[in-house]
């Protein structure tokens, strides 16, 4: 114990005065969350698509009192398009991405009974915002054609003298959509957003994990680097309490990335709020907040307690940074799954990926949005059991010898 | 006997370093190990020390086994690795701190540093600046210091003096001759510099290629070679002058 705490108090002061690395593990979640927030939702939203809708047609019919022109139109095409953020044009031009065509004879087609009305939709592979506004098109031509169905439906109706529900015509199954959570209770308003937001939190793991894993191999390996590891090791310190120490001191790294990463999510949440002038902040609970400190947290032990095996046995200092680094990725790999995926949710053999306790970690996150805290809990307590099982064995795996001879 | 080293062998692989020393230190002397880059000293005292496992042989110290006591011996023995640094973002102060602590604890811990700020002759105001603004010859003296303060037993250096410039090389090896006098202090020492081994050491053992080619009082050396001075004797010993 008296060991213990002479490494702890030897990790902290240098921990201190490393101020470089430290504010990198306190502002990497509070500026990169925020930032993610917005290139996610805001950025898509601003990138410039220009859209060309071209009257070739140029004329109008109608199908009883109801009267179609192809102006018409196409105007109302261009005004919601540019309602949802698009870029419109009446001609023909290059840097249209996205064209549509309204051939001769297509409103002759739209009000006959005879024949199918067709448009020409042509798109420039480039950027997701492109497939958007394809989708809006989409959209608005559906609306069309349902006004024309029903224009028609209820014209025929009243030339067969008969009594017409044109949903009755259009729609004779009826959908209708109840969502719940998986607790089973109605889904609120606003749940799906709650549960994306959540899903960003459990990516936002890889920014706290990513500067203290590197904080960790260098407070193992860098003491090798720097000269200093050999003559600690030749003190009466044991090795468990050097293991122990370093543990301990990153821990305090995790603490400290574990509160930037509840401040960067506040400001995840509050990034779209004062973008779109919507309240995204209601989304955000003081579960999923304590929830998101204990994986940060537990997330650096993880880490910690992948990495400390791997550098110890390691023949050299490059082979430990680099076994440091591929835990990082392992990490960062498995967070960013967990933004399409649920991890917990998959069969034998598959089910094993939840044994990754980065896994069980950003699923804690997921799950306490979902309302299900004590699944979140199970997984917040395997792998702090996981991290600290791996840790206690490392302190027997630690060989002065091969840390004293080993390459830098 | 502070050290009995009986038929040591140390492969790193198949790289035998060490082919079967014997050596024996004794109480209250400064025993120096003399010998080329490359020859096995800095092995041979990282294993006395309890920080490389003997391939084959024994190696004793007070009494204890190594490996198999090793915790027992780091408690009576302070080591200076060749290449130790000090900890840059902590004082000349606290390092000095940290490795009386690891020793003693919070006991006393005043007193140890003020008697490794005394060997190590720097003031306090420098004490007080992280290590990492140090020169090498100040740092060399603070782990020199550092080493010393704790009043090991048996305290190991390892070329203390290598890389120094003469002033910085006379001052430490003025500490370690004071020191080993004072408190009657055992001191295993390497160097590659026979001058300051003679100048420093009652008994030398001379190291060529893992294997001791002669060991005893430096008289008694440059007699057994017939050499006029420790850096003939050597050449003569060890085989020629591509020795």
């Amino acid at each position: 114990m008296r060991d213990l705490s002479i490494v702890l108090w030897k990790e902290v002061k240098e921990m201190l005065r490393d101020k470089k690395t430290l504010l990198m593990v306190i502002l990497t979640p509070i500026v990169t969350l925020p930032f993610m927030g917005v290139v996610l939702v805001y950025l898509p939203a601003v990138q410039e698509v220009v859209i060309a809708v071209i009257d070739e047609d140029l004329s109008e019919a109608s199908i009883g009192n109801f009267s179609v022109s192809s102006q018409s139109i196409a105007l109302f095409l261009r005004d919601y398009l540019t309602h949802f953020g698009f870029l419109t044009t009446s001609e023909e031009t290059e840097v249209a991405q996205v064209i549509l065509k309204i051939p001769v004879g297509f409103v002759a087609n739209l009000t006959s009974y005879e024949h199918q009305a067709s448009v020409i939709l042509v798109k420039r592979l480039g950027s997701p915002r492109v497939d958007q506004a394809v989708t809006y098109v989409e959209l608005l031509l559906n609306h069309i054609s349902r006004a024309v169905s029903e224009a028609k439906i209820y014209n025929l109706g009243r030339l067969a003298n008969l009594v017409v529900k044109t949903e009755a015509v259009l729609n004779p199954i009826a959908l209708r959509t109840v969502v719940l959570t998986p607790a089973g209770r109605p889904a609120e308003a606003g749940e799906e957003l709650r549960l994306y937001l959540s899903r960003m939190l459990a990516v936002s793991l890889a920014f706290v994990t990513t500067p203290a894993a590197s904080y960790i191999a260098d407070s193992l390996v860098g003491e090798k680097e720097r000269k200093t590891l050999e003559k600690l090791l030749s003190t009466p310190i044991s090795r468990r309490s050097f293991i122990l120490g370093k543990s301990l001191a990153a821990s305090l790294v995790g603490l400290v990335g574990g509160v930037s990463s509840v401040v960067g999510a506040v400001l995840l949440y509050l990034a779209p709020t004062v973008v779109y002038s919507t309240n995204v902040a209601k989304y955000i609970s003081p579960e999923v907040l304590v929830v998101l400190f204990c994986s940060s947290y537990t997330s650096i032990l993880v880490s910690l307690s992948i990495s400390l095996p791997i550098v110890l046995r390691s023949p050299s200092i490059r082979a430990a940074s680099i076994s440091s680094a591929s835990v990082i990725g392992i990490a960062s790999v498995t967070y960013l799954a967990s933004l399409f995926v649920n991890l917990d949710e998959f069969r034998v053999p598959m089910s094993i990926l939840l044994a990754i306790p980065y896994a069980s970690l950003a699923s804690a996150v997921i799950r306490t949005s979902l309302g299900e805290l004590l699944r979140a809990v199970a997984y917040l307590t395997y792998s702090l059991a996981f991290s600290i099982v791996l840790i206690l064995l490392s302190t027997k795996l630690l060989d002065p010898e091969k840390m004293v001879i080993s390459r830098t | 006997m502070v050290v009995r080293v009986l038929n040591l062998r140390k492969s790193f692989g198949k790289r035998e370093v060490l082919r079967g020393i014997n050596l024996e230190v004794t109480e209250g002397e400064v025993f120096g190990i003399v010998g080329p880059n490359g020859a096995g000293k800095t092995t041979l005292l990282r294993i006395v020390a309890g920080l490389l496992k003997p391939s084959a042989g024994e190696v004793e110290v007070f009494g204890f086994r190594v490996p198999k006591d090793v915790d027992k011996i780091r408690r009576f023995v302070s080591y200076l690795p060749e290449e130790a640094n000090l900890y840059g973002r902590l004082t000349g102060s606290e390092n000095m701190k940290l490795f009386a602590m690891t020793y003693f604890g919070s006991k006393n811990i005043d007193e140890i540093v003020r008697l490794g700020v005394s060997i190590a002759g720097i003031s306090e105001q420098d004490l007080k600046r992280k290590a990492e603004t140090y020169s090498k010859g100040m740092s060399r003296r603070v782990a020199v210091a550092s080493t010393l303060m704790v009043k090991p037993r048996l305290a190991i250096l390892d070329e203390p003096t290598v890389g120094l410039d003469v002033v910085s090389a006379r001052y430490v090896r003025e500490i370690i001759k004071q020191f080993a006098k004072e408190f009657g202090t055992t001191i295993i020492f390497s160097s590659h510099n026979m001058f300051e081994v003679s100048k420093l050491c009652d008994r030398v053992a001379l190291i060529h290629s893992g294997r001791i080619v002669a060991v005893g009082s430096i008289e008694q050396i440059l007699a057994d070679a017939g050499a006029g001075d420790l850096e003939e004797a050597f050449v003569k010993l060890a085989g020629g002058e591509n020795a």
